[in-house]
């Protein structure tokens, strides 16, 4: 099956309800927080704390349509490869949350808070952070209830953990603390996406 | 034994374990550093012994006033007309009396109410406290300027109060529920926080001010949770394809609906019952010279935590059942960040539907009691929600075996995968 095809049969099928999940996060941030005339800190307060969680309900379900292991058989007897298909995936899932945080900021924007690339990057961050944390459980548990939960306890573990969680705190930008920390988060998210792969690899042969 | 079976498959699930791990690691992270501390008898003569809420015209009637102002001139008002927060933006002709009484008490016309250009609003907003958290700072708003002529008494002060709660259409900061907390706050003297101290060694047992943190921390996290855990356990005859040879066995849909649902509870709560015993001995621990109630922490954890359990369970079977499991845990996330991040009081923010209560301090006693009523409220609702929800799940379970949910289900989620 070709690139193209794999890409639409999957936006169709196994992408679209968590894409629409996810705007509608989108447009509940707004409900909840302020993004009228924010000062560059306040402008973070919605971007880290709740619009992240579009990273959760786009990357933890990349493994959900083979959850079931029936299906799961069926799909490793094709030609293409059962992880080149979840790699694809997650590309576009990645591009999904980068496209969402984008047009978020150019609304606020818009909206007179005082956002730069720096309100982008960071949200995005935290965001494919908090998805890579669902991944990664849903990945190797082969349970996305488990992945969504475990991303879920993480967020509440920021809340109460604040920056004892190092470099992995969510709500760095919000809080003052230094902007490089969000470079580390979004290399870290990327190892830990290809580390499970290489995992799932492993235990497939 | 049905109930010990599903027991047995909730213990060795991994969503279980997540539970267990997210629960007792709150309680140790959370609760256990500051339930080490004592709490120490007020000291004479200090500088500042926090606020309290006291009814003083002096300082109500003109805070209170500009609380209007300033709402009237932003366009909206804070209300919790049934118990949910609302903004409520009123009609020209409403708006047109608010600003009547705004005229009566201060005598600043509609016209230069409209005309005010400088305004702005002020807010509570949650600056770095330096450690990496948040602290609660007021800006002060930019209103104009306000005197209450002498001539205006109190009592018809609140009776224009009263007025101006109904307008805005009840549950407002001007209702007689909540003027005085939210507008009267004095700062506390010795003696307030002596019998602040004595009210928690005498009526609290110390160990009552312990449990309100206790639940308020744990609270956060059984908010939420369950609804993964009953929405997987709802799923996962769906996953292994058991579904319909389980609908066609004999079992009544209610013996099995509620079997799981009690499994659930029970695997759920045991171990906040335990974290609780553990921190009972630990604070009875640290009070020898004190006579503590060592059932506080227990008791409390029951009125308070046990109704965050069952209405997160019965959410996640029911919309599960209904629906998928994504729509679940959609849902009562939704519901668990509105609670816990809207509201921006951790002390005394109690309303009557406040599904996360939050007492976040050994202290403040009294605010915890003002609001006893709302607390009561709140939690009576979620129990009898979640047991009319579980009604429910009952009914879409039977449904679904005679095959008639499975239609409308599939006409309005189609393929959902959950």
């Amino acid at each position: 099956m070709s690139f193209g095809k794999i890409l639409s049969v999957n936006l169709k099928h196994n992408f679209l309800i968590h894409f629409i999940l996810a705007i509608a996060v989108a447009f509940l941030t707004p409900v909840v927080f302020s993004i009228n005339a924010l000062d560059s800190r306040a402008s973070a307060q919605p971007l880290e704390m709740l619009l992240s969680f579009i990273g959760t309900i786009i990357l933890t379900p990349v493994f959900l349509p083979e959850q079931n292991p029936e299906i799961r058989d069926v799909i490793r007897s094709k030609k293409t490869s059962y992880l080149t298909v979840c790699i694809i995936r997650v590309i576009y899932s990645v591009v999904a949350i980068m496209l969402i945080t984008g047009i978020f900021v150019l609304v606020m924007r818009h909206n007179e808070c005082d956002v730069t690339y720096k309100h982008f990057i960071g949200s995005f961050a935290s965001s494919l952070f908090m998805g890579t944390v669902g991944f990664t459980v849903a990945g190797l548990s082969k349970s996305v209830s488990a992945g969504y939960m475990a991303s879920m306890v993480y967020y509440a573990s920021n809340i109460g953990l604040k920056d004892k969680l190092g470099i992995c705190y969510l709500f760095s930008m919000y809080s003052g603390e230094k902007f490089s920390d969000k470079y580390l988060l979004i290399l870290i998210s990327f190892i830990i996406i290809s580390a499970v792969f290489v995992i799932l690899r492993k235990s497939d042969k | 034994m049905l109930f010990f079976k599903e027991c047995k498959k909730i213990l060795f699930s991994l969503t279980f374990i997540i539970y267990i791990v997210a629960v007792v690691g709150f309680n140790f992270t959370q609760f256990c550093p500051d339930a080490d501390r004592k709490i120490e008898k007020p000291a004479p003569n200090l500088a500042d012994y926090g606020t309290i809420a006291k009814e003083v015209p002096e300082i109500l009637m003109p805070e209170a006033t500009k609380g209007l102002v300033k709402e009237y001139l932003r366009g909206y008002y804070k209300a919790y007309p049934i118990g949910f927060y609302k903004e409520v933006k009123l009609s020209e002709k409403k708006s047109a009396q608010i600003a009547e009484i705004i005229t009566e008490i201060s005598g600043i016309t509609k016209q230069e109410l409209d005309n005010f250009s400088d305004f702005s609003e002020g807010a509570m907003v949650m600056q770095p406290d330096g450690n990496g958290g948040f602290v609660p700072v007021m800006q002060s708003a930019n209103l104009p300027e306000i005197n209450i002529p002498d001539t205006m008494t109190y009592e018809h002060f609140r009776e224009l109060m009263r007025k101006a709660d109904k307008i805005i259409g009840g549950g407002s900061d001007y209702s007689d529920n909540y003027i005085v907390g939210t507008f009267s706050q004095v700062p506390k003297t010795y003696e307030d926080a002596l019998a602040e101290y004595n009210a928690i060694i005498d009526k609290d047992k110390i160990t009552g001010a312990y449990a309100r943190l206790f639940c308020d921390y744990i609270g956060i996290i059984v908010a939420v949770l369950p609804v993964f855990l009953s929405a997987s356990l709802a799923n996962a005859d769906k996953k292994s394809r058991m579904e319909h040879l389980i609908y066609s066995r004999k079992i009544s849909s209610s013996k099995l609906v509620l079997t799981r649902f009690f499994a659930l509870i029970t695997l759920m709560f045991v171990p906040v019952m335990i974290l609780a015993f553990i921190a009972s001995y630990k604070v009875s621990g640290l009070y020898p010279e004190y006579d503590t109630d060592f059932l506080a922490i227990p008791k409390m954890s029951v009125y308070w935590l046990l109704p965050n359990i069952l209405f997160s369970t019965a959410l996640g079977m029911a919309v599960t059942e209904m629906t998928s499991q994504l729509i679940a845990v959609f849902a009562q996330g939704v519901m668990w960040f509105a609670s816990v991040m809207c509201d921006i009081e951790l002390t005394g923010g109690i309303r009557q539907f406040t599904l996360v209560c939050r007492h976040n301090s050994l202290y403040q006693r009294d605010v915890f009691i003002s609001n006893m009523n709302n607390f009561v409220f709140s939690r009576i609702f979620y129990t009898v929600f979640a047991l009319a929800i579980i009604a429910l799940t009952i009914w879409a379970y039977s449904e679904k075996r005679k095959g008639g949910l499975n239609v409308i289900r599939k006409n309005i989620i189609g393929k959902s995968k959950t």
